[in-house]
């Protein structure tokens, strides 16, 4: 069985809808059931942070991706559990889908959007790569009742692209094909219509100004950001790599708050040695910011908030939640302040 | 007893923190309690005390993490850690597959052969289950 029939569940998606017991820790919610289409070839590119790339996944068992294992489950089945699971709790507000890199994956995206927005009347967003998805895909899928796309650039600039998911590891993915494709969705969606997101990995490799840099030029492209902090999968070639420090992650996110809400940019921004050293806002509103708690949430289309995807729970009891899954409370922002704090002073 | 599919062995006492305790000689084993497996999801990471350590009444002993879960254990009893169980920090899949047998996660010697008062006897626990379950 492959997709369209059939598609793989997050962990927390199996647990919500009720095909895998278990229960999140602080009694997160989950806001977006994450599909992930399947094929028995795999997927056809080779990133080397990537539990499902080609070089180490074995074919269709995509052992972990984003920490967790993915079961496969008919996408009927899936379908009526997500608009029971919807109608019972109304936090489920959206269900994405994941495209893999293969050549059928354009038409058979276009059909499960469909069926799901047929029979969840959720929001649907998808999640795809340009190197097999052209204009015209994108305009199907926005035909399709999409109402997002998002690119998963993931690295923040061209040199480490080419590196993790380029010509570099034999991939398929080209640095100027994503750009283009971002401006491809940009086109279909709509210009300032906040529909078209960009994935970013922090912690691949890049300094924070390239971070920074990266996001601004999303933002200028017309699509949001949405961040993830890198996590080692098993088997993955970057298994060993650690994850970015959380002091680095917190500026990033901080950064690209400000920029998604037009309050400042990069050219405000002041970085040293690459290390971002001033938001370029007065220092006692950036901590009124901060101190908000909004910049620290899950970064994403609206409702996705995506639990313990970027660290296990036993770091977020260690008070080193990468993205909250829920709004931080008083003792969370206090700890988010010490973490941003403590490396900028150094 | 059985609550539901819940397995409640007799014989046992058993904590509000959903841990069991074997007594026995003056020594007692901890576990986790199936109804706490089920609910928790698969158990990937455990962490256990090294043998020699103390443990208090009510005080951590360990941490146990799911997928999308994580509770640190306490345990009902004061005592010593003779041993912990290696076989679970290899394969934490055993707290799901056999909570009452090789699940198992450290063994005491305890500093008083009176079962502590606090813990609750199958049908008690089984209440407080159900009460759980409600909330
Ligand atoms: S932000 Fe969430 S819903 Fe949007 S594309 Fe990414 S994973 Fe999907």
């Amino acid at each position: 069985m492959a997709s369209p029939d059939t598609v793989r569940l997050s962990t927390a998606a199996a647990m919500t809808l009720g095909f895998q017991r278990g229960k999140f820790y602080r009694n997160a919610k989950l806001g977006c059931i994450n599909l992930l289409m399947e094929y028995d070839h795999g997927c056809r590119a080779n990133c080397l942070y990537c539990g499902q790339a080609s070089g180490v996944a074995e074919g269709p068992e995509c052992k972990s991706l984003i920490r967790v294992a993915w079961p496969s489950y008919p996408l009927t089945k899936v379908i009526a559990a997500t608009r029971k699971a919807a109608e019972r709790d109304p936090f489920i507000q959206r269900v994405c889908v994941s495209a893999l890199t293969s050549p059928e994956a354009p038409k058979d995206l276009v059909r499960i959007v469909q069926a799901v927005k047929a029979g969840t009347g959720l929001r649907v967003s998808t999640l795809i790569t340009p190197t097999v998805f052209t204009r015209e895909d994108m305009a199907c899928i926005r035909a399709a009742g999409a109402e997002n796309i998002t690119v998963a650039v993931d690295a923040a600039t061209v040199e480490l692209f080419d590196a993790l998911r380029g010509s570099v590891t034999g991939g398929l993915h080209r640095w100027a094909r994503y750009m283009e494709g971002i401006a491809d969705a940009v086109s279909v969606m709509g210009n300032g219509a906040r529909a078209v997101g960009v994935h970013l990995i922090i912690g691949l490799g890049e300094s924070e100004e390239e971070a920074v840099r990266f996001i601004q030029g999303c933002y200028d492209r017309g699509a949001r950001v949405h961040l993830f902090s890198f996590y080692p999968e098993k088997k993955a070639a970057l298994q060993n790599r650690s994850q970015p420090p959380i002091s680095q992650y917190r500026r990033i996110q901080l950064a690209r708050h400000l920029i998604d809400r037009g309050l400042s940019r990069f050219d405000a921004m002041r970085f040293e040695g690459g290390r971002l050293t001033a938001f370029g806002l007065p220092q006692e509103e950036v901590l009124a910011i901060l101190r908000g708690g909004t910049p620290f949430m899950t970064t994403g289309c609206s409702g996705c908030n995506r639990p313990y995807a970027n660290e296990t729970p036993s770091q977020a009891l260690e008070g080193k939640l990468r993205n909250y899954p829920f709004a931080p409370n008083p003792q969370d922002i206090g700890m988010i302040e010490s973490q941003i704090v403590e490396r900028v002073m150094e | 007893m059985e609550l539901e599919k819940t397995v409640i062995p007799e014989g046992l006492r058993y904590s509000r923190g959903h841990v069991w305790a074997a007594f026995e000689n003056g020594l007692c084993v901890l576990g986790w309690t199936d109804y706490i497996q089920q609910n928790a999801g698969d158990v990937n990471y455990v962490e256990l005390p090294e043998p020699g350590k103390r443990v208090e009444k009510d005080q951590e002993f360990g941490t146990i993490e799911t997928s999308k879960w994580v509770d640190r254990l306490y345990s009902p009893i004061a005592g010593e850690v003779v041993a912990s169980n290696r076989e679970v920090l290899q394969r934490p899949e055993l707290i799901n597959q056999a909570p009452f047998g090789e699940g198992w996660l450290v063994l005491l010697r305890v500093d008083t052969a009176v079962e502590s008062p606090t813990l609750l006897s199958p049908d008690e626990y089984a209440a407080y289950v159900q009460t759980c379950e409600e909330r």
